[in-house]
């Protein structure tokens, strides 16, 4: 095995923290540790996440940056677990099956719940689960096995509650999945993108990026058309009452896997450069790596070439927008 | 514009000869090519005509125009709706079939019927629950009584059977307690969903009201993804405005694969909605319609103070011409004695009316009855009227004790003390019943109940009464024709009449119903006709956009607000109509085009210049008008020109001025003059109500009368001044003024001499100068003007105005056409989030900042306000009483005196309302329209001490010593306000501040005791 040395690479920490949108109000005279009181005059002001009142004082629980919100102020980590929002869209693994319920991991603290009721059954079949249904839980979904979720609700000790609001959430076949941390993904309107390259990427908000052939088509389109089924599952499905298992597995082109591959390394290559994620930064990394073969990206110094000019363009195109 | 005339003229006779030339498929193609592309000249020409004067001609538009054009009426074509035949003449049935899909009959089900019925089954119920059998969805439009029930239970046991879930939706919570009540006992696996309580949430079959399914619908719960029917219970609730919304987004959220029930009162355009539902569910959707009544009804008019009822509707539904008459007459007699059209004082004449009616009703054995009034006051009123009246037995009286006491029995000894409850048992003991929304929800229900025991006899009550709840009587009576719906004193509409009358007449216990029509004053036959046998409202949809739902749909991903928008039944109603307008618009241009006369040009020239002189007299009067320079010259009895929008009443004597704050504007001043007009005399006008009266300054029989008028209405000031007689009223004073007027006139003409800007009023603005010189110029050129010297001048004159209303007509039509294609909507869309990113609710990429995230926990009253309030951290420093009194404002909306505030509360109130200012001012900056003062004043201080009182730990006795608010207000105050409250608590837990979740928690907790919260009698 041979190691390769190379200099520090060209940005800083912090250049590429502020990549992520997120964080452009990064203030770092406003960074506190845990205990630290986080402002001057605290009867002015509300405590909110991240908070605890402390003789009169708010003072952090975390370490991190303060952010203030009219009259709410609130610690936002640099780097945390994953703490989820009502209608996120997560990517998370099947840990265990319970009565009714799937546990999921959806690397928060705590496993996420998938009760028995909040999934679609196969071919859109709208009725009452009953105790044929429960027995079979595990032929839809196994342990180990990936979903698509909706966070519908969270519970009052941070536990999530997923379901599928649609069938273009469900069980994950075919695709490569990576794992970056939470704080990179960029919260969008849209997580469900199918790229100009012949496949399609779910940008979990949990950090978990879903690459794949294709998504699912849903009943209800973003523009109202309706389409009905899967593009690929069509309509045995809804006939066959095929379950989850066998249902798809289709022949995916080379080209495509290439694509798909090329994906995987910049969402990797983002990841360990510290860049935002999100549908503009993974197009263009995509772009600019167009010159490199795929294996170079993982090379430091390609990598280290690429993500800097990457940054720029970003930091370029998001100052031009305001 | 002559040249343009000609060319379409040219254009068209030539597409005519085409046309009739071209015998074979090809050449027609061609033809019809040819002929929308004339079309489309023919529209840019006329575009360009009308757009002359603003110079370029912009294509753009028109051809994106054309494109939605396109697509609409693809869409509206597709949906076919065909009919079935019935066998029976009382009930039709269609159904509307999506594109792509093939009509298939319905089949009779071999299956054992999900459910049977101890009776025979009325065609239209037969034909529903064959939809039903056959799995499709089904509007039933029917009248109340007729037994829409059926079907909902019909679907429910099929979907019990077949192991779906099955929601029953009503819009009002009372009637959801009944249903489910009613439902329970026949299912078992029942349970009830509304804002107060929770029965069984995990049962097969829901009652719940559509608000809830609605959030659950943005939720994504999972009780959604188990459900095979939804039933909507009174769905023509979806033409209300403040609540109609719902149901529309319910329907559209709904899965495609949910089937749908809907149970209407008869409504005449049943088969749109379904057409709607059938093009945004891909499903078919079917009609059945019937009006038929089990037990037919006669209609009486009783004129006020006349002798008798006059049977004007039989039984066979004829409108009987001669005994309206009669009525009227009987009207007429008696019509001075009570005092003609003024308005009738809360209970003090109508009395003996009604008195007189309930009598001849009980000795014609026509009890038990309800009586309809429009205010409560009055349903009191009337009620207490009736002392010396006993229509129970007495072993009834036992009865209504027992029941009564029963009921109250679940409340306080304190509360059992309530003058509202002690007062109500002698006049129930009695047989006579008050039923209005003032009243106690305990009250209410008693009174219902006992009402279906027969053991209330009279009952007075008002609209409400006639909302949802199955309470039939024998006889309805209304005690008056109009009602005052907030801004005017109207006709009931015949959708109004028909949903109260309908409650006359118990199904298999009369054989007839009657409703008796009270009229006080004239009315001709056709207004009684459009009362009577009118038909019922249209069901128009009422969708508007809330910041609330805006961020719900935006909070997850595959909902898009522009979605619903497009798939609404208000979009749907446009698009349907665009093809007749566009017929409309296209005789319109012909009539246009049709002018022809010599001189057009020059007399366009003439009538600019016209309007030039007008325009610059306005404006010198404008000058003349503002205060500083008037007020001066505003002495009694100088005559003054007044004109009010299109009616001209020409001189008028100036009597007084007075100065007052402008309603619409706390920091400015009007001036209101008290003016002497004439009317004409021959004409019945409201002197208290401007817009009802006729100007009559020519008219032979005119009659002087006083009106304040705003300076705005003069338009013209003389420097004539006359002595004004004392007592103009009389009919001296008539004379006087009449006379007075006459020799003025004959003196002067009808040019009175005016006074001069400048060397009367002394305005030195430079301007002012500017003006009179270009009045001066404009009058001398037109005065020379050729035009004139024409022999036919006034022939032109016409013609040309005949066009200019042509066009103004064609542009109408226009403008409502654009406004029907435009997605009025989306507009407001880009504006509503355009509020949103300058408040920081949303981030330039429509994902959802922290604030839009608490916003969307607030759905029961201004999410914005509060969303800013509970921020900026105005509820940290008040106590939960404040807090609780603080947030009444937003859920309090009844009319009642200022009520006097101890300063903390007064501080608040300030407080909320320079948030309220706040985001007008960004509002109106984003186009979103807002009167800031309306808005500021929308919130209601009205029971900010109550509610800071009740909280605190008084009783409820105590609070209603405090205020005039009727106890039932009070009630309906409370219980909304703890819905505000729990989304407070969320609110506060979604921007994870402890502190004030519990400060909302406490003041819940406080709240919610007591008889406010009292259980309903129905659970």
């Amino acid at each position: 095995m041979s190691y390769e040395i190379s200099g520090p690479p060209l940005i800083s920490p912090w250049m590429m923290l502020s990549m992520s949108e997120a964080r452009t109000d990064i203030d770092e005279t406003k960074i506190v540790i845990p205990g630290q009181p986080v402002c001057d005059a605290p009867q002015q002001f509300m405590r909110g996440h991240g908070t605890y009142t402390r003789d009169g004082e708010i003072v952090s629980s975390l370490s991190g940056v303060v952010q203030q919100l009219n009259r709410l102020l609130m610690v936002k980590t640099i780097k945390q677990r994953y703490a989820g929002e009502v209608g996120d869209v997560v990517v998370a693994r099947v840990v265990e099956v319970q009565s009714k319920r799937w546990k999921c991991d959806v690397t928060s603290r705590l496993h996420a719940n998938l009760p028995l009721g909040s999934v679609l059954l196969p071919g859109g079949d709208f009725r009452r689960k009953d105790v044929e249904d429960e027995e079979k839980m595990s032929e839809f979904l196994k342990k180990g096995e990936l979903i698509c979720a909706e966070v519908q609700q969270v519970q009052h000790d941070g536990t999530l509650m997923l379901h599928t609001r649609n069938n273009k959430y469900g069980k994950l076949q075919q695709g490569i999945m990576i794992k970056v941390p939470p704080h990179l993904i960029k919260k969008s309107k849209k997580h469900f993108h199918t790229l100009p390259y012949g496949m399609a990427v779910i940008i979990g908000c949990n950090g978990n990026v879903w690459v794949t052939p294709s998504l699912p088509e849903t009943t209800v389109e973003e523009d109202g058309s309706h389409i009905t089924e899967f593009q690929e599952r069509s309509k045995d499905v809804a006939h066959k009452e095929v379950s989850f298992e066998n249902m798809y597995f289709q022949k995916v082109p080379q080209d495509v896997r290439l694509a798909m591959i090329r994906v995987a390394a910049c969402i990797r290559l983002l990841r360990d450069y510290s860049i935002a994620i999100f549908l503009n930064s993974l197009t263009t990394c995509y772009e600019m790596s167009q010159p490199y073969d795929i294996k170079e990206l993982s090379e430091q110094d390609t990598s280290s070439r690429l993500a800097y000019l990457i940054a720029a363009r970003l930091m370029q195109e998001f100052s031009s927008q305001n | 514009m002559d040249l343009f005339d000609d060319v379409e003229i040219g254009d068209q006779d030539e597409g005519e000869t085409m046309e009739k030339e071209a015998p074979d498929a090809m050449k027609k193609l061609e033809a019809e090519k040819k002929r929308k592309a004339r079309e489309e000249t023919m529209r840019c020409l006329a575009n360009m005509q009308h757009d002359e004067g603003q110079g370029s001609f912009d294509e753009v538009p028109a051809k994106r125009a054309r494109a939605e054009d396109s697509e609409s009426e693809e869409q509206m074509e597709n949906i076919i709706v065909h009919t079935i035949r019935t066998d029976n003449e009382n009930c039709t049935h269609e159904v509307a079939i999506p594109p792509n899909t093939t009509f298939s009959e319905l089949k009779q089900s071999a299956a054992e019927p999900a459910k049977y019925y101890p009776f025979q089954l009325d065609a239209f119920q037969k034909q529903a629950i064959l939809c039903i059998e056959n799995n499709q969805s089904v509007l039933v439009s029917a009248h109340t009584s007729a037994g829409k029930t059926v079907v909902a239970t019909y679907a429910i046991a099929q979907c019990l059977r077949e192991k779906q879930r099955v929601i029953y939706t009503s819009p009002i919570k009372a009637l959801s307690n009944q249903k489910y009540r009613e439902l329970e006992e026949e299912f078992k696996d029942v349970g009830l969903m509304t804002g107060d309580v929770t029965i069984n949430p995990d049962a097969s079959c829901l009652v719940m009201t559509t608000e809830i399914l609605r959030s659950m619908l943005y939720r994504g719960s999972e009780i959604i993804k188990e459900v095979g029917w939804v039933v909507y219970d009174e769905i023509h609730y979806m033409r209300d405005k403040e609540r109609g919304v719902v149901w529309e987004e319910t329907i559209i959220l709904m899965s495609n694969n949910v089937k749908q029930a809907f149970l209407s009162a008869t409504i005449p355009n049943a088969r749109e909605f379904a057409q709607w539902v059938c093009s945004i569910k891909q499903q078919p959707v079917n009609v059945v319609y019937t009006d038929y009544r089990p037990t037919p009804l006669q209609h009486f008019i009783y004129p006020v103070g006349g002798d008798g009822m006059y049977e004007v509707v039989n039984v066979k539904g004829e409108f009987r011409e001669d005994k309206f008459r009669d009525a009227m007459s009987g009207l007429a007699t008696a019509g001075d004695s009570a005092g003609s059209f003024q308005k009738r004082r809360a209970g003090t004449q109508g009395d003996s009316n009604v008195l007189k009616i309930i009598r001849s009703v009980a000795s014609n054995d026509g009890l038990n009855c309800i009586v309809f009034s429009f205010s409560r006051k009055e349903c009191e009123s009337y009620a207490i009227s009736l002392k010396d009246m006993d229509f129970n037995k007495d072993h009834e009286k036992g009865m209504v004790k027992s029941v009564y006491e029963s009921a109250i029995s679940q409340l306080s000894s304190d509360d059992q003390q309530l003058p509202q409850i002690m007062n109500i048992l002698p006049l129930l003991k009695r047989g006579i019943g008050v039923h209005h929304s003032g009243l106690m929800p305990i009250l209410k229900e008693t009174i219902e109940i006992l009402f279906g025991e027969g053991l209330v006899k009279v009952l007075f009550a008002t609209e409400t009464f006639s909302m949802g709840l199955n309470m039939p009587a024998r006889t309805v009576v209304f005690t008056s024709a109009r009602k005052f719906d907030g801004t005017d004193n109207r006709y009931i509409s015949s959708g109004e009449y028909i949903q109260m009358a309908g409650r006359a007449g118990r199904r298999g216990k009369d054989d007839r119903g009657t409703v008796i029509l009270m009229v006080d004053s004239a009315m001709s036959a056709d207004d009684a006709k459009q009362i009577i046998k009118g038909a019922t409202d249209p069901l128009n949809s009422q969708f508007r956009l809330t910041y609330n739902m805006v961020l719900n749909l935006m909070r997850v991903e595959g909902m898009a607000v522009s979605w619903i928008i497009k798939n609404s039944f208000h979009q749907f109603q446009c698009h349907s109509k665009i093809p007749e307008i566009d017929k409309k618009c296209s005789q319109a241009a012909k009539k246009v085009a049709s002018f022809k006369f010599p001189w057009e040009n020059e007399m366009k020239t003439f009538v600019q210049l016209q309007t030039e002189l007008e325009n610059t007299r306005e404006k010198i009067m404008k000058i003349q008008r503002t205060p500083k320079y008037l007020v001066g010259f505003l002495h009694a009895g100088r005559l003054l020109k007044i004109k009010c929008g299109e009616r001209n009443f020409k001189w008028g004597i100036l009597n007084q001025f007075k100065k007052e704050i402008n309603p619409n504007d706390a920091n400015d001043n009007i001036y209101v003059c008290d003016m002497i007009i004439a009317i004409d005399g021959n004409c019945r006008s409201d002197p208290t109500n401007p817009a009802t009266l006729v100007p009559g300054f020519d008219s032979a029989n005119r009659k002087w009368i006083r009106v304040p008028m705003t300076t705005e209405r003069i338009t013209a000031i003389s420097a004539i001044r006359i002595k004004i007689p004392e007592e103009i009223d009389s009919f001296d004073g008539q004379v006087r003024i009449n006379g007075v007027m006459r020799s003025a006139v004959k003196r002067m003409g009808e040019e009175f001499p005016l006074l001069d800007p400048i060397l009367d009023m002394e305005i030195k603005m430079p301007q002012m100068r500017d003006l009179v010189d270009r009045e001066k110029s404009h009058k001398a050129r037109l005065d020379i003007h050729p035009m004139t010297k024409r022999d036919n001048f006034e022939d032109i004159r016409k013609q040309y105005d005949e066009k200019l209303d042509a066009i103004k007509e064609l542009d109408a039509l226009r403008a409502e056409r654009k406004n029907l294609r435009s997605t009025l909507h989306l507009e407001e869309l880009d504006n509503r989030k355009r509020v949103l990113r300058r408040l920081g609710y949303l981030r330039n990429d429509d994902a959802l900042e922290l604030k839009g995230r608490v916003a969307c926990e607030l759905s029961a009253s201004d999410e914005l306000i509060l969303t800013e309030m509970l921020l900026k951290g105005l509820f940290n420093s008040l106590d939960v009483a404040q807090t609780a009194a603080l947030l009444s404002c937003f859920v309090f909306q009844d009319n009642c005196s200022a009520p006097k505030l101890s300063t903390e509360l007064q501080t608040c109130l300030s407080e909320l309302h320079e948030q309220a200012r706040n985001v007008a001012k960004v509002s109106n900056e984003c186009k979103m329209e807002l009167v800031e003062d309306k808005y500021v004043s929308s919130f209601n201080p009205g029971l900010m001490d109550v509610v800071s009182q009740w909280v605190s730990g008084a009783s409820f006795n105590e609070i209603v010593k405090t205020t005039d608010v009727f106890e039932g207000s009070i009630i309906r105050c409370l219980r909304r306000l703890e819905e505000v409250l729990r989304e407070m608590i969320n609110a506060a837990k979604a921007c994870s501040n402890k502190d004030l979740e519990q400060k909302f928690e406490d003041a819940r907790k406080n709240l919610k005791r007591d008889i406010v919260f009292a259980a309903s009698l129905y659970l």
